[in-house]
């Protein structure tokens, strides 16, 4: 139990790592706009702007799974037990979440792997390499993701105060 | 029954059961697929039908989540809203309420009219419907209570102030809604503008003739001695200016066609940043902060955003798009009928789901519908076939009703919300009475955007 919130605190210290890459992209927007007015341009600004945001959204959503924050229809949920919440935590992660994201992983993984075959770059002269290096983002995030949520799952059990919604927003 | 038939109903109601139960909403939706999906694969290994689903095509999803990640358009997201959460933590909500409050408290109804700007001027929507209608409330509730001001008036003034957020510009909502429908986001941004402003200005009136009718539920609040009221429109200049600049600068970068909204949500969050520092407020921490909660909000709309696409993929391989268009295109009924009965089904989903679902599932299949009708004025719209403009007006449409729908009791998100920062004498009733009056005139707006289609096309028609 003890190395499962060892290894949540990584992964969510991990994405407040991450969260910094937004930062370097509001950086080169604003490059690109001061170029843009000085009428010249570059063309793999505008990819890395779109590598950046591509990658920390995959990113997000392990870090937004260690601080509970994925929204729900809290109709209902509010008012069950914390045994029952606790049941359907375990029992949606284990459906819902984790078919899905084995699917992106597999098929994601051969997505990336053909086109690191070809050693894909951008179509445009001028523009970034390592275009199968974002795609590897794809199985590498859902990877993260079904770690972050079974740890969650199991997590919940020994730490019902998980269920509660932390505000990463304003806690540290 | 068909196959497809009995998968649709499948994967309504796998998608239904696990949203009630609390299970997150990009999870539900992808959940749900995927369910779908495995039925599909065992009934047709088990009775040799072909229901044309299997893991090979359900894996689609993977290049639509690399197109959702080399969108463009999309990268305004987080820059929109790291904008929204640098203005929240700025303080200038707080110094706004004061400078105005300053001014405006010695005219009955004064207070609720300054809740109506702010929520106008910071409108950058983090996403969050909450956020807007908590911040509103926390700023203005306790001194609006304190002012002996109508609490369901108080109340109702907030949300609908707060909930404005989602249709004025820049919404994060209207650029999900432009890519969705492959609008232009700019042409989006502009057409809102004058609705938002219509919507706020007949808040405004309600707020002015109350106050004149029941002067006691929005009393002029008595200075008293010592108190200084000099100095207030100099503190009030310097608490609005900037944050007009801010407004400006967004908005008009776009309408002259200067910067791309990509670009433009830079600016806007660089602006605001700048706003906080020169309030004092900017620190690490709270750096460190927002950008963090900007991942925070990325990571269930991205969630929500593949939860999405793999519900649409399977609803579209199984034919459900065309069951719904055909409904709709063959039913014997004028276009406003048509349109209203949709707006109606739409305002009903807002009070289960958030905006981001409608806008992602339905709003594409109903856009195909409202493609394929002729409008009389679409003749002279004023702007250009390709754009759109039929498109853009629903957008609106549908952007006012969703909003509409956050404020409906028994369930509307604004009400939960307010209830949360309101003071413990305000109870869930006073919050309802107090909204209904804001609901009737939503729905007034919506007869005249209706009526007049001009006021949303005008201005993208005359820009850049």
């Amino acid at each position: 139990m003890r190395l499962a919130e060892k290894f949540e605190l990584i992964l969510q210290k991990f994405g407040k790592a991450c969260a910094w890459i937004l930062l370097v992209l509001l950086v080169s927007i604003i490059v690109q706009v001061c170029l843009n007015f000085f009428s010249s341009s570059i063309t793999w600004m505008e990819e890395l702007q779109w590598y950046l945001y591509g990658i920390s959204s995959l990113i997000a959503m392990s870090y937004t799974m260690t601080g509970n924050g994925h929204v729900r229809v809290d109709l209902f949920h509010r008012k069950f037990s914390v045994l029952t919440k606790q049941v359907l935590e375990s029992i949606w992660i284990l459906i819902a979440l984790t078919p899905l994201y084995i699917v992106t992983l597999f098929y994601g993984w051969d997505f990336a792997f053909e086109s690191f075959k070809i050693m894909e770059g951008s179509a445009d002269p001028g523009g970034l390499p390592f275009r199968w290096l974002v795609k590897a983002f794809i199985p590498i995030s859902s990877i993260l993701l079904i770690v972050t949520a079974v740890l969650r799952g199991i997590l919940i059990w020994s730490k019902p105060e998980l269920l509660e919604e932390t505000s990463l927003i304003h806690g540290d | 029954m068909a196959i497809e038939s009995v998968l649709l109903l499948v994967l309504t109601f796998s998608f239904i059961a696990f949203l009630l139960l609390g299970v997150p909403v990009g999870f539900s939706l992808g959940g749900s697929s995927v369910i779908t999906t495995v039925v599909a694969i065992t009934l047709d290994s088990l009775f040799g039908s072909f229901s044309g689903l299997d893991f090979q095509v359900f894996s689609l999803v993977v290049n639509r989540i690399f197109g959702l990640m080399g969108n463009w358009v999309l990268v305004a997201l987080p820059m929109f809203i790291l904008m929204g959460n640098f203005l929240d933590k700025s303080g200038l909500a707080e110094k706004l309420m004061h400078s105005l409050g300053l001014i405006t408290r010695r005219f009955p109804g004064g207070l609720a009219l300054s809740v109506t700007l702010i929520g106008v001027l910071l409108a950058a929507s983090t996403g969050i419907i909450g956020a807007s209608v908590v911040l509103l409330g926390m700023v203005s509730l306790p001194v609006m209570m304190n002012a002996k001001y109508n609490k369901s008036l108080a109340v109702g003034t907030v949300c609908s102030a707060g909930t404005l957020g989602i249709l004025i510009p820049p919404s994060i909502m209207l650029i999900i809604m432009a890519d969705r429908l492959q609008l232009s986001a700019g042409d989006l941004f502009l057409g809102a503008i004058i609705p938002g402003v219509i919507l706020a200005g007949l808040y405004a009136l309600f707020i002015v003739g109350y106050a004149l009718f029941k002067p006691e539920f929005a009393p002029a609040v008595k200075l008293e001695k010592g108190e200084e009221t000099k100095g207030g429109v100099g503190a009030l200049a310097s608490a609005i200016l900037p944050t007009l600049a801010l407004i400006l600068l967004v908005l008009g970068s776009i309408f002259y066609g200067i910067a791309t909204p990509t670009e433009a949500s830079g600016l806007g969050a660089a602006g605001a940043m700048i706003l906080a520092a020169s309030n004092k407020r900017l620190s690490m921490k709270v750096i460190r902060e927002s950008l963090e909660g900007t991942l925070h909000t990325m990571g269930f709309l991205f969630a929500i955003f593949i939860g999405a696409t793999c519900f649409s993929l399977v609803l579209r391989l199984l034919g459900g798009d065309e069951l719904i268009t055909e409904l709709v295109l063959n039913w014997d009924a004028g276009v406003y009928t048509k349109i209203a009965v949709i707006l109606f089904i739409v305002f009903l989903l807002g009070f289960f789901l958030e905006w981001i679902e409608i806008t992602l599932i339905v709003l594409p299949i109903v856009g195909l519908v409202i493609s394929q009708m002729d409008f009389p004025w679409l003749a002279n719209a004023g702007m250009d076939p390709s754009s759109r403009p039929s498109l853009v007006w629903f957008c609106i449409l549908f952007a006012v009703t969703l909003q509409t729908s956050f404020l409906t009791p028994p369930v509307g998100f604004a009400l939960f919300y307010v209830k949360g920062v309101a003071p413990k004498e305000i109870s869930i009733g006073d919050i309802y009475r107090g909204v209904i009056p804001f609901i009737v005139l939503q729905l007034l707006g919506l007869i005249l955007l209706m009526i007049f289609p001009q006021l949303v096309l005008w201005l993208p028609s005359i820009s850049y």
